[in-house]
């Protein structure tokens, strides 16, 4: 690929040895790609934050980044951390966050802060048609849907080079002919498409089907953006993802013309009420007991969707046996617990956390509203309002 | 003279091995998280809705169509390779940069190459048979089948 004098500089050494180490890291990707060039970016957001002790590897290599000095150019934000006001309820988990300490440290240093899948809620959200190296599965596909902005699904050790640089390299989904939708999704009529359980359903559908190709959906134009938050999560966990076009909603698909570039799409693909049926069955695990944990927010919840659950529990009590978490950015639990709204969460006995919903699987069975974490957890898949009813009337009574 | 399949070079290096094939896609994060979660010394497949589930993959060459999964699978791979309990190399027909980048961070920071090729007709692919031996070059982008 072309590089700039001072790109080439930094290629060679004279930067700095770990500037360099970085370079070839997002030179050589880009290469192997067909990138021909570098471009800047305006931000960056990392999955590289676990903390867990599997990634040893990745630990050492960003311990030896904080050691050199670096730091992230652009605003970088990070993964969501192990949240310390529920250790008791977490105990079993906590044991495997043995890096976690050190990785902290090391974050800080580089300048990256921000603890939440949800970056966008808080104050790393780019504008329309600005450049950016995300990783994070479903923050990338709101990032090119919702917000319009640009990145391929970076990964972590990749996603901090590119921030600390300040650039990625120029291929995939930044280049506008890339961004041209493959497939065409229809709903059948019969279908509530206010109805988000149904949402997040047709997002697995339309993930398993359209793998890294980028699907377009015709009949969603209502739908909000934090409905679309949760059916991209889904099509970014059953397939690889990164874009999803809904014609009338998102920016680049005001009708089919502009979200298949004047083109024709490959496939079409009409979805039916016994399609969602039928994902339901084949990702849900039925357990034979009641859950221990019951997960709701994954991706983390907007302010709006916090408050959406809480009214919901009005009046209502977890049982005592049941971790019921719901979760969020650190931002909007802060704010919750500071408002009215507070009194009847600590009513209810729910829990409202700033972290990775993925970790609240364990003690297993775990129940959860959301299609991602259902792929991931063995999760039992159920709409809000039954998730609720299991929490506070009990599992007989579903 | 041994047949030589000629693709995409995607991470550096050499490296000689009996072949493990699937015909269906590979996530990484799924089938490896697990394992390293346990310490283990082998590397077991841990994806339950995979055909290689429960295999050891440890030291062959992994074939397989194309990865899916998280954005995790990078550092998930880079560990696998730091911890020598995973496959020596990885042969596909369709690579994506999450994949690359665990085999060329090793390269980088550690030093260790992990030879990765893709870009070679599956239907080429599926002629090799479980546990012949082949050497995958990464730098070259080649595939040879050596018996």
């Amino acid at each position: 690929m072309y590089l700039t004098k001072e790109e080439e500089d930094i290629l060679l050494g004279n930067k700095g040895e770990m500037r360099s180490k970085l370079m070839k890291l997002i030179v050589k990707l880009g290469d192997s790609f067909g990138a021909d060039k570098l471009i800047d970016i305006v931000s960056a957001h990392t999955v590289l934050n676990f903390g867990l002790n599997f990634v040893n590897a990745a630990a050492t290599v960003l311990h030896e980044i904080a050691e050199s000095g670096l730091k992230v150019k652009v605003r970088t934000t990070a993964d969501p951390i192990i949240d310390m006001d529920y250790s008791e309820e977490l105990s079993i988990v906590y044991p495997m966050f043995t890096l976690h300490e050190q990785m902290m440290e090391d974050l800080d240093q580089i300048g990256i802060h921000g603890f939440t899948c949800t970056p966008y809620f808080i104050d790393n959200k780019p504008k329309f048609g600005e450049y950016c190296a995300w990783s994070e599965s479903s923050a990338v596909i709101y990032l090119n849907s919702v917000l319009g902005a640009r990145s391929n699904r970076e990964g972590g050790l990749v996603d901090i080079a590119c921030g600390i640089l300040g650039k990625t390299s120029y291929h995939g989904l930044l280049i506008t002919e890339n961004r041209k939708g493959d497939l065409l999704f229809r709903l059948s009529p019969d279908i509530n498409k206010n109805d988000l359980f149904n949402l997040t359903s047709i997002g697995l559908i339309v993930g398993e089907i359209a793998g890294n190709q980028v699907p377009v959906i015709e009949g969603l134009e209502n739908i909000s953006n934090d409905y679309l938050k949760n059916l991209g999560a889904a099509s970014a966990a059953t397939g690889a993802v990164a874009l999803i076009h809904v014609i009338g909603k998102t920016p680049e698909a005001k009708n089919l013309e502009e979200a298949f570039q004047n083109d024709k799409p490959k496939e079409i693909i009409d979805i039916t009420i016994s399609d969602i049926k039928e994902i339901r069955e084949k990702y849900s695990t039925e357990w034979n007991k009641p859950p221990n944990n019951i997960s709701i927010g994954c991706p983390q919840l907007s302010k709006q969707e916090v408050i959406d659950v809480i009214n919901k529990l009005k009046g209502k009590k977890i049982a005592e046996d049941i971790n019921f978490w719901i979760c969020t950015n650190p931002e909007t639990k802060n704010s919750i617990i500071n408002s009215e709204y507070n009194r009847i969460l600590e009513e209810s006995g729910a829990h409202l956390a700033s972290l990775c919903p993925l970790l609240t699987a364990l003690p297993r069975p775990l129940t959860t509203n959301s299609a991602k974490t259902c792929f991931y957890s063995n999760a039992t898949y159920r709409n809000i309002d039954d998730c609720i009813k299991i929490a506070t009337e009990g599992w007989d009574n579903e | 003279m041994n047949k030589i399949l000629k693709g995409r070079g995607l991470s550096d290096g050499i490296a000689e091995g009996e072949v493990i094939i699937t015909s269906q896609p590979f996530s990484i994060s799924a089938a490896f998280t697990f394992p390293l979660i346990q310490f283990s010394k082998k590397l077991k497949v841990a994806d339950r809705t995979h055909e290689l589930y429960k295999k050891d993959v440890k030291d062959k060459v992994l074939i397989f169509p194309y990865p899916i999964g998280t954005t995790t699978l990078g550092f998930v791979l880079l560990e696998t390779i730091h911890r020598a309990i995973g496959p020596k190399a990885i042969v596909c027909e369709r690579g994506e940069p999450l994949m690359s980048s665990g085999g060329v961070a090793a390269d980088i920071f550690f030093g260790i190459q992990f030879p990765i090729v893709d870009q070679i007709d599956f239907k080429e692919l599926e002629q090799i048979k479980n546990d012949s031996i082949v050497r995958v070059n990464g730098t070259e982008g080649t595939l040879e089948i050596v018996e």
